[in-house]
């Protein structure tokens, strides 16, 4: 595959304690490209993405981003470790261990900050990650003091403002009220469409049939169950209610997930 | 006290803490003199204050500072009676344990007796002397703490050489106690919700043990998940601190101002 970011071969982590994390995952990831993690609770979608964020290092098998075998030591170099996080930006599943800074305004400032940016850059860049996700009125306010959807908002918006190469956002829709979330697949298609890739753990079917076009399905025993095109996918009507990934209604009602601009 | 109590106690408590903190945000986002002045500048200006209240040997001097805070309060736009409630509800905690026994034991002049115990022109004097260098005291801290928002107040902390990251953790502290002060209440209220009567002394017990222990685990889980945002964002432990803007005329005004105060009350004192 060319352009690869992301390598993982034959990837598996255990937990402290021997608990399963994810075994013997192998997949690749190509510059541009959008993928969509599916898979029942625990299988194991929160730690893949922590594996890519170079957050986890794989108790077995190899991880390889931008051509490099991560491991601690690599990334304890620091001209490394700041190309990488320059590049991969991770959205948190739990949103109040991301914003831990004193305002939103410093939330969304602490990633460029770490970088290294200028004010004037940072400034702009808050500013524009503000106007983006609709929360510039929410910039002088305390985390603490924000409802969790406003929260994910800003924990979005910090990932924004730091303009990765690659975004990996996990459950990204979780608490947004449905107008958020279209808003969030629109963003992330121009995301897409200014070229950067795209790693997304969901619950959400349809959210995912709407911004990626490769899904990554993991099982309850932790492993890779299928990675291929959406399409095959979501035709495998078994493989989804095996899984549990899809409600009767959706069984019933949908074949297929429809896009936004599709929907009147 | 009956478990029940104490979970209703620490639901209330819990509750009254959050809305207390965030009525105080609200006073210091309001257009006042001591809003207006940059939190370092008011820190260096309320100390010196604090200082001359707490080494002057001339009750006036303290009776002054005292006023001047009253003063600050009222051009702050702080509620005078909030204030004052606030500050003398403090004052007996702090005094009345040393107080009240200088009013009998202090050696003078007796101007009068309680049950056979005299009271001191000396003592009375003495504890005048302690109560109103305390309300002084807690009524300057009130003035900073209700006029700054906790953020700038600890990023002010700076100006006065507190390395970067103690000011880090104690703001990661603030910010974190609202997440485990969310989470005790949940527990509280689930637990409330499905007991019904008195359960035994000994599952209570258990349930606060277990509650205990969960927190416990739950913020070591944060604190590790914290850690790994940071990283994510580029934390290469090194903390980058937003930079520090110059201070204003308003500030030096207002340092300048106090100092001279200080100054002359020190000289008067």
């Amino acid at each position: 595959m060319e352009g690869v970011i992301f390598d993982l071969r034959h990837v598996g982590y255990r937990y402290e304690g021997g608990i399963s994390g994810l075994t013997d995952v192998t997949v690749q990831l190509a510059a541009g490209e959008a993928g969509a993690v599916l898979g029942p609770n625990g299988s194991g979608k929160t730690t893949l993405l922590k594996i890519l964020d170079g957050l986890y290092y794989p108790t077995a098998g190899e991880f390889y981003a931008f051509g490099e075998l991560i491991s601690e030591r690599r990334l304890a170099d620091r001209a490394f470790n700041r190309l990488f996080r320059t590049n991969v930006g991770l959205l948190f599943q739990d949103v109040d261990a991301q914003l831990f800074s004193p305002t939103v305004a410093d939330e969304l400032a602490f990633g460029p900050r770490q970088l290294g940016l200028d004010a004037e850059e940072i400034r702009t860049r808050v500013n524009r990650a503000a106007d983006m996700l609709g929360i510039t009125a929410l910039l002088g306010r305390y985390p603490y003091s924000l409802s969790g959807g406003e929260k994910r908002k800003v924990a979005i918006g910090a990932i924004f403002a730091l303009d990765p190469a690659v975004y990996l956002l996990d459950e990204p829709t979780a608490n947004l009220d449905p107008n958020t979330a279209d808003r969030l697949i629109d963003l992330i298609i121009s995301l897409r469409e200014a070229g950067k890739t795209l790693v997304v753990a969901t619950q959400d079917i349809d959210f995912a049939g709407y911004v990626t076009e490769k899904f990554l399905v993991l099982g309850p025993d932790n492993r890779l169950v299928a990675c291929t095109g959406k399409d095959a996918i979501v035709a495998d009507a078994a493989l989804l209610t095996e899984l549990g990934l899809i409600r009767r209604s959706w069984r019933a009602d949908r074949e297929r997930p429809v896009h936004i601009s599709e929907r009147q | 006290m009956s478990v029940n109590s104490f979970v209703d106690k620490n639901l209330r408590e819990g509750t009254a803490w959050i809305e207390r903190t965030l009525a105080a945000e609200a006073v210091a986002s309001k257009s006042g003199l001591l809003q207006a002045i940059d939190p370092r500048a008011k820190l260096i200006g309320l100390l010196a204050m604090l200082v001359v209240a707490l080494v002057t040997h001339d009750i006036w001097v303290i009776v002054v500072v005292y006023g001047i805070s009253l003063a600050l309060a009222v051009a702050s736009r702080i509620n005078l009676a909030a204030f004052l409630r606030r500050v003398w509800l403090f004052v007996p905690v702090f005094t009345a344990a040393i107080a009240v026994p200088a009013l009998f034991l202090t050696p003078g002049d007796r101007v009068a007796s309680i049950g056979g115990l005299a009271i001191t022109e000396q003592g009375l004097w003495g504890a005048a002397f302690l109560v109103s260098r305390v309300a002084t005291a807690v009524s300057i801290s009130t003035l900073l703490v209700l006029t700054t928002k906790w953020h700038r107040l600890l990023g002010a902390l700076r100006a006065l050489r507190v390395p970067a990251f103690v000011v880090i953790v104690l703001t990661m502290c603030y910010r974190y106690i609202f997440v485990l002060v969310r989470l005790l209440r949940e527990f509280l209220l689930v637990r409330k919700s499905r007991v019904i009567g008195a359960l035994p002394w000994r599952d209570n017990v258990r349930f606060l043990a277990r509650t205990a222990g969960i927190m416990l685990i739950r913020s070591l889980k944060l604190a590790e998940d914290v850690y790994l945002a940071m990283i994510a964002r580029g934390f290469d432990g090194q903390i980058k601190l937003a930079a520090v803007h110059p201070l204003r005329c308003l500030d030096y005004g207002w340092i300048v101002v106090t100092f001279g105060l200080v100054g002359a009350l020190l000289w008067k004192g």
